[in-house]
């Protein structure tokens, strides 16, 4: 698809000039795509560790086994919602992604809140399925929005500032919520707002799916 | 449209061929971006503080040791802002290649930082400015190795086959997944720092040369752009 942008010349000069100039509105929305998406992994990869051993003294092992067995499951579920998301629109299949992790947040820390070795291990075993149900069509949806002679740009700038505004933050707030509030559904709370502002992030994206995506957009 | 056409004219076999090669390149460019990238948090956890911050108490050194962690994070939308220049005008294929000599190159040469024994605080220095490299590799690698096997499939046109654009960009975005072990197990995992710096030695530069591997079997799988 590039040899065609050459053979059209339609190479940009300054490509990361242009696609904030032209598609301001992508970059944004896809970086708040990423809310309910990349906030609750870390949440659920990362500071769980912390949650489980320090505040309910669950065994470090324990919760690594249990968060590998959830990995293994994505290895799964990430190519199928990507599948599935070919058949129905990704748009959909994002929203129902975000609206599940917005829900799920509450079950997810109703079950780690018992400390019952069993419910935990549901609870971590299931907990990227929602994550995967967005992180499946999610390089699609946000490489499809931007115009080819821009795409490399324009989707990079959007993906990669959300590490910064939800990635990177996530265990931090996670950290700050938990020491304020002493509750896990201070923590399930902070995930249904980043799911709110996924839902609106992507109820406003522009949806590509199975249309063709190598000419440019803006001709 | 009429290059278009003559693109579609590419039969609908050697298509999947080159589709094939382009998630299987994205694949192994993306794993071993992120091995690169996470093997950082674990050395650093572990052995960067001794060795770079030796004069600080434990607990300060490691904290030293994460912020240059978090340079990385740094890092990432500047790598996006470079390569996706790159990206745009040169090309996926050669861009996606650049960013993982940009990750093998500073993961190799983290292995060689002087230690604050040798050069006092500039090993702290070097190891930053490797860090920051280290960011802008993996702010790079994504739109490559997405748009790489994005970019091959054809939906369109293709109707009734089992392999729309995102399944492929989602089976090369699947290592993700290692991610959430490797990131699991990068700063919570106490295991005996041992012979730190002999380990980080052979780690890191088993995991450049693995870059370097990779990126040249990304190469030869890849004959598009």
């Amino acid at each position: 698809m590039f040899r065609q942008l050459i053979e059209t010349k339609r190479i940009e000069k300054a490509p990361i000039i242009e696609v904030i100039k032209r598609q301001p509105r992508e970059i944004i929305l896809s970086a708040c795509l990423r809310m309910a998406e990349q906030a609750p992994f870390y949440i659920f990869t990362a500071f769980i560790f912390a949650y489980a051993t320090g505040t309910l003294h669950m065994s470090r092992d324990f919760i690594l086994t249990s968060v590998l067995v959830a990995s293994c499951l994505s290895f799964i579920s990430i190519p199928l919602s990507g599948h599935i998301s070919d058949l129905i629109g990704r748009k959909k299949m994002y929203l129902i992604g975000a609206a599940t992790v917005g829900v799920f947040g509450f079950i997810y820390f109703g079950l780690i809140d018992t400390a019952v070795p069993a419910l935990v291990f549901i609870a971590i075993v299931l907990s990227l399925i929602p994550h995967d149900m967005q992180y499946g069509p999610q390089a699609a949806l946000i490489a499809e929005a931007f115009t080819p002679r821009l795409r490399y740009s324009g989707s990079s700038l959007g993906y990669q500032l959300a590490s910064v505004i939800a990635g990177g933050p996530a265990p931090l707030i996670a950290t700050a919520l938990f020491a304020a509030y002493r509750s896990g559904y201070a923590i399930a709370i902070y995930i249904a707002a980043c799911a709110v502002i996924s839902l609106v992030a992507a109820a406003m994206m522009p949806d590509y799916t199975g249309q063709d995506i190598s000419m440019e957009y803006d001709d | 449209m009429a290059i278009a056409a003559k693109f579609d004219a590419l039969s609908a076999s050697d298509h999947s061929a080159q589709l094939r090669k382009a998630v299987v390149a994205a694949t192994i460019g993306t794993t071993i971006e992120w091995y690169d990238f996470f093997i950082y948090g674990t050395a650093a956890g572990l052995i960067f503080g001794k060795l770079y911050f030796p004069n600080e108490d434990p607990l300060t050194a490691t904290l030293a040791a994460f912020g240059t962690y978090f340079i990385g994070f740094v890092g990432r939308p500047i790598g996006a802002a470079i390569f996706g220049h790159y990206g745009d005008r040169i090309g996926r294929k050669g861009t996606l290649i650049a960013t993982l000599l940009c990750m093998g190159i500073a993961t190799f040469l983290i292995a060689f930082v002087p230690t604050y024994a040798t050069i006092g605080i500039w090993g702290a220095v070097i190891l930053t400015i490797l860090r920051m490299l280290q960011g802008i590799g993996v702010g790079g690698e994504w739109g490559g190795s997405v748009l790489l096997a994005m970019e091959w499939a054809r939906t369109h046109g293709q109707r009734g086959l089992p392999h729309g654009r995102s399944l492929a960009c989602h089976v090369a975005c699947s290592c993700r997944t290692w991610r959430s072990s490797l990131s699991a197990d990068c700063p919570a995992i106490n295991s005996p720092p041992g012979d730190g710096a002999s380990r980080s030695l052979c780690r890191s530069s088993w995991s450049a040369s693995a870059s370097g591997f990779g990126s040249a079997f990304s190469r030869r799988l890849c004959s598009g752009n």
